[in-house]
């Protein structure tokens, strides 16, 4: 019955719908675009990696600024980033470990192929676990591991047959984008020797009598790590103290070559008492995070963690969401005074059958239920058609090639992502909540239409 | 045995600052399976006395008992449910719902007393033959001519099998020959479901149908007239 009187009224029904429609598509599209960016920074924050771990840099060019007051005293001394104050980090609290991390280059070769510079990381076996990693083959370092390396699951990626035309690896480019590449060579058994100078790969034609001949060593590789960070997975993990000792005996190297061309080569103990570059902080959970790098700066380092400038760019985006939600509340407002409208039309244009129903034995629930229905009606139709439309918009919104609305919208991120995103349960909410201002709008026109005096309404002239 | 019983009934309008009097002092009793007419000229406030018995309106004072219930006390929604169980309407010009078809229409007052589908269904189609319109269930009100439209109003008056309908001018609209068509249905109906009729009419014709005839003029009951001794 309610559905025939709405018909009989198609323009006014279809116009108040129309309203309805609107609003609903505003609001849905608005609440889309700010979950599609919520959904890229939860990407993000996967991308990141390990969202728990603190970087902290050592050396003087990193210093914090002086904060006053607490530890002014240590901040006087040179604050140097040793073993003793990885022990002091290791108690903040919401600290799971803490380990130094020294990095240097090096270069590989198994057979007839070569890598050509790959991250080495140093550091201590017993924090591994800690800081997350985990062996997909093998196992990870342990105490003691003298020559043992583990590689990152990209680390085989990088070997490439070196001839005058090849100069990086393919292979390496889509083991990066997570496809799934043929090995060339086993790490785990196949011989590799690394070397920290260039010429274990580029074979130059040397001269000089005078070159020491780089120090080459065999890569014991005990595990291959599972996929961690873009990071952890190009690079090779060997014990902290042995990447040291590379390190060392390379700068001697060089320097004797340098010495030997006559060349000026520094103060020889430039390194002592500077500590190590760089300390891995792991925290408990997210929650921790900020407040360990606090503790940390106070200690005198610069601390730096993935989140940190995600919180105001989260705040930005929350700002931006809620103006736009707004635009949309405003768009459902009109539309629900629409319905209230139409609603109140219909029940001045019906007096009579409304009296008639009072007469022939309607209870006022019945009058009441009648133009609640309606107003429903309208509101949940006006909210399947609202959803139909921004799910087009949302449509045309992914798949435009307008690029400077993409970057409009879609801030720091390049194509391929989601611009607007809208899930079932926006679907289900819009569509509940417009038949919902239906039902409010309509609540007093109703009421109107249920106080109508019965023989009022029957006398009135149509 | 009295159904309807009226004591000393007043009725007054105002209209802005002046009163005027519709009905002074009306005391009247209405037997069970009778057909009354209250005959009177237009003014005379017959259509007012019917009001208030339907308890469409409230007397200004005095009291209407309706099967011993008094009326004039209940509240709108103790009257929907008086309405919706004991009487039934016809109106002069039909009010049927123009969105909805004969049957539905006559449907309607089941609808409200919350009788099943299949139930209400039958028995609408019952009443439309009695009214014989059986071939018209599906026509909306504007497909059908005046007479069939009162005989659907009649069809709906009488579906609730109300003890006592209420016809308010029921031939006003409609020609002779209609006319006379239109009161031998409703008071056969009437009579045959030993059903309490009340018409008000100006028409003294009409009023040669009625057991008993009640002539109103300003406000009072001039005489009675008892049609079948």
């Amino acid at each position: 019955m309610c559905f025939r009187s709405l018909y009989k009224r198609k323009l006014r029904t279809f116009l108040t719908i129309l309203g309805v429609i609107i609003g609903t598509a505003c609001i849905v599209t608005m609440i889309s675009l700010g979950l599609a960016v919520s959904a890229r920074f939860d990407g993000m924050i996967d991308d990141m990696g390990d969202v728990t771990i603190i970087n902290v840099y050592g050396g003087n060019q990193y210093m914090a600024p002086a904060v006053a007051g607490g530890g002014a005293s240590a901040r006087n001394q040179p604050t140097v980033l040793d073993d003793n104050m990885i022990t002091q980090f290791n108690r903040i609290p919401g600290v799971v470990a803490a380990t130094a991390i020294v990095s240097t280059y090096g270069y590989f070769k198994s057979g007839k192929y070569s890598i050509t510079g790959c991250q080495i990381l140093g550091i201590s076996p017993s924090a591994m676990e800690a800081l997350g990693y985990a062996p997909s083959q093998g196992r990870l370092l342990e105490m003691g591991d003298k020559s043992a390396a583990i590689v990152g699951r990209n680390f085989e990626a990088q070997f490439y047959k070196m001839d005058n035309r090849t100069y990086y690896s393919e292979r390496y480019e889509q083991a990066m984008q997570g496809i799934e590449i043929e090995p060339l060579i086993d790490v785990m058994s196949d011989r590799i020797n690394m070397s920290l100078d260039y010429r274990l790969v580029y074979s130059y034609e040397s001269a000089e009598e005078n070159t020491t001949l780089p120090k080459i060593q065999k890569l014991n590789v005990m595990g291959v790590l599972e996929s961690k960070d873009y990071n952890a997975d190009s690079s090779i993990f060997m014990d902290i103290t042995v990447v040291q000792q590379m390190i060392k005996d390379e700068q001697k190297r060089q320097q004797a070559e340098n010495e030997s061309y006559g060349y000026y080569s520094g103060n020889q103990n430039q390194n002592r008492n500077t500590g190590y570059d760089r300390v891995l902080v792991k925290c408990k959970d997210l929650d921790n995070v900020r407040s360990v790098s606090e503790a940390i700066q106070e200690l005198g380092f610069y601390a730096e963690f993935p989140t940190q400038y995600l919180d105001s760019l989260q705040s930005m985006t929350q700002g931006l969401q809620a103006m736009l939600g707004a635009v949309g509340a405003v768009s459902m407002l009109v539309a629900a005074i629409g319905i209230a409208n139409t609603m109140v039309m219909s029940v001045v244009e019906r007096t009579r059958e409304i009296g008639v129903m009072k007469v022939i034995g309607a209870k006022l629930s019945d009058i009441r239920k009648i133009f609640l229905t309606e107003a429903a009606i309208i509101g949940a139709f006006g909210g399947c058609a609202g959803v139909g439309l921004s799910l087009l918009l949302s449509f045309l919104l992914n798949n435009s090639q307008l690029e400077l609305f993409q970057m409009f919208l879609g801030g720091m991120d390049s194509g391929g992502e989601k611009i607007s995103l809208i899930t079932s349960w926006l679907c289900g909410a819009a569509i509940g909540f417009s038949a919902f201002v239906g039902l409010f709008s309509g609540y007093f026109p109703a009421r109107r239409a249920m106080k109508l005096s019965a023989l009022n309404a029957i006398r009135a002239d149509m | 045995m009295d159904m309807i019983t009226l004591n000393h009934i007043k009725k007054i309008y105002r209209m802005g600052q002046e009163r005027i009097t519709a009905l002074k002092d009306i005391t009247l009793n209405f037997e069970k399976a009778k057909i009354y007419c209250l005959l009177g000229t237009s003014g005379s406030g017959k259509s007012t006395l019917l009001n208030l018995i339907a308890g469409l309106e409230k007397p200004s004072g005095g009291e209407i008992i309706f099967n011993g219930k008094h009326i004039e006390t209940m509240s709108e929604k103790q009257l929907a449910l008086f309405r919706q169980l004991y009487v039934g309407f016809v109106f002069q010009s039909y009010n049927l719902l123009p969105t909805l078809t004969a049957l539905e229409n006559v449907t309607l007052p089941l609808i409200f007393r919350r009788v099943p589908t299949k139930i209400r269904k039958k028995k609408a189609m019952e009443m439309l033959k009695a009214v014989g319109l059986e071939n018209r269930a599906n026509h909306k009100p504007s497909e059908m001519s005046g007479g069939q439209q009162q005989r659907v109003s009649i069809a709906r008056a009488f579906i609730n099998e109300p003890q006592a309908v209420f016809a308010d001018e029921p031939t006003g609209n409609l020609d002779t020959k209609t006319t006379f068509e239109m009161m031998d249905l409703i008071t056969g109906i009437a009579r045959n479901r030993s059903q309490t009729l009340i018409i008000v009419t100006h028409d003294t014709e009409i009023a040669d149908c009625a057991d008993v005839v009640i002539h109103i003029r300003d406000g009072e009951v001039e005489s009675i007239e008892n049609n079948r001794k």
